[in-house]
C-alpha cells in the first residue's frame, strides 16, 4: 500500500515489545503535526488499538503518516480473520480502512 | 437579584457568561458538591474534590435546556462527580502525576470542552495551543494523559445518568450486526457502544445526549474495545 504524507514514522517490534503505548505516543505526536479534531485522533488510537490485538505472531511493522489533513496507519501481519470479523466497528472509528495480504492501513482524514 | 433566582435560570445566565450568575450558582450549589465530595472522602483531599466538582458544575451550564424539564442540580451532578473521578484517578495512579501537570490537564480540558461548545467540534492540538496560549510540549503531556489513560471502570459512573430509555438503540441493535461488541457489556455500556457503531453519533453527540463528559465517554468505548482485544488469546 502506497501513501504520500508529509512526515512518517516506521518501526518494528517483537513479540514482547511494548508496541500499543508506544505506537498511541507516536500517533499522538505526528496528530499534532495534522489538522485533525483531537476526538478523530482518539478515535483512529481506538481503531489502531484493536488491529493490534489481531497481529499475526512474531514481529510486527508499523507505520505513521503524517498529512495536513489526515493521519494514516499500517499494521503489518494482521491475521486475516481480525480486520473481516471487526470491520464494522473499525469503519466507525476511521475514515477509510484497507486490508491487503495481511497489512491494515487505517486512515483519519478531516 | 441572583440570591432569589431559580437555579435553572442562574444557569442560563451562567452560560451566558454572566459572572454574577455564575458566582451566585457556585455559592448555591457548594452544599451539593461538597455532599458529592464526601463519597471520595479519604482518597483525594477535600478541597481538590470539591474544586474539580465545582469545575464540573460550571461545565454542565453550557448544555443545560431548562425546557427539557430536568433540575439543573440533578443534569450537573454527573458533571461533577466526572470531574473528581478524574482527580481520584490521577491520585491513585502508579504513577504520580505533579500538580503543575495536573493544573496544565485541568486547563487542556477546560479549553477543550469551551471549544468544543463553542465550535460543535473537538479542537485540533495546534487549535488547543492557540487557545491555552501553553507550550506544544505541554498540550502533548496533557493529552497523553488524557487519551492513553486507563479506561474508567464502569460501576464508578452514576447509573442513572445512562440508564434512561432510548428509542434509538433498539433500532441500532437490530440494524447491524454489534451483537459481538454488545455481548456482556453492562446496559449503560451498550448504550453507548449502540449509540456510536449503531447509530452513529459522534463521542460529542454521546457526551451531550447522556450528560458525561467527551472524555467520559472515550473511556466507556475504550473498555468496550477492551472486550473486543482480549478475544486474541483465548
Amino acid at each position: 500500500m502506497m501513501h504520500s504524507g508529509a512526515e512518517s514514522i516506521r518501526g518494528r517490534f517483537g513479540p514482547q515489545a511494548p508496541v500499543r503505548p508506544i505506537v498511541a505516543n507516536l500517533l499522538l505526536a505526528l496528530g499534532a503535526r495534522t489538522d485533525l479534531p483531537i476526538e478523530q485522533l482518539d478515535e483512529l488510537g481506538l481503531a489502531v488499538d484493536l488491529v493490534l490485538a489481531g497481529r499475526a505472531a512474531g514481529e510486527v511493522a508499523v507505520e505513521l503518516w503524517a498529512g495536513d489533513d489526515e493521519l494514516a496507519v499500517s499494521i503489518s501481519p494482521v491475521t486475516h480473520e481480525w480486520p473481516v470479523r471487526h470491520r464494522l466497528v473499525l469503519e466507525s472509528l476511521v475514515s477509510e480502512i484497507e486490508t491487503a495480504g495481511g497489512e491494515v492501513l487505517l486512515r483519519a482524514r478531516r | 437579584m441572583p440570591g432569589g433566582e431559580p437555579t435553572a435560570v442562574l444557569a442560563v445566565r451562567a452560560a451566558r457568561g454572566e459572572a454574577d450568575a455564575r458566582e451566585a450558582l457556585v455559592e448555591r450549589l457548594a452544599p451539593m458538591v461538597a455532599a458529592l465530595a464526601h463519597r471520595f472522602a479519604g482518597r483525594v483531599p477535600a478541597a481538590d474534590l470539591e474544586q474539580a466538582g465545582m469545575l464540573g458544575v460550571l461545565k454542565a451550564v453550557n448544555g443545560f435546556d431548562p425546557n427539557l424539564g430536568t433540575a439543573f442540580e440533578a443534569y450537573a451532578s454527573p458533571f461533577a462527580v466526572g470531574e473528581m473521578l478524574a482527580v481520584v484517578r490521577q491520585s491513585t495512579s502508579p504513577v504520580r502525576v505533579p500538580r503543575a501537570v495536573r493544573d496544565i490537564e485541568r486547563q487542556v480540558n477546560a479549553a477543550i470542552d469551551d471549544f468544543t461548545a463553542a465550535r460543535g467540534r473537538t479542537p485540533s492540538v495546534r487549535e488547543i495551543v492557540t487557545f491555552t496560549g501553553l507550550d506544544e510540549e505541554d498540550v502533548l503531556e496533557a493529552l497523553r494523559a488524557r487519551l492513553l489513560s486507563r479506561p474508567v471502570p464502569v460501576t464508578e459512573l452514576s447509573e442513572d445518568v445512562l440508564a434512561a430509555e432510548d428509542g434509538d438503540l433498539a433500532a441500532a441493535e437490530r440494524r447491524i450486526d454489534l451483537d459481538e461488541l454488545l455481548a456482556g457489556l453492562e446496559p449503560r455500556s451498550r448504550r453507548i457502544v449502540a449509540l456510536r457503531f449503531g447509530v452513529g453519533l459522534s463521542q460529542r453527540e454521546i457526551a451531550a445526549r447522556v450528560g458525561l463528559s467527551q472524555m467520559h465517554v472515550s473511556r466507556l468505548l475504550r473498555q468496550a474495545l477492551a472486550r473486543l482485544q482480549g478475544e486474541v488469546g483465548q
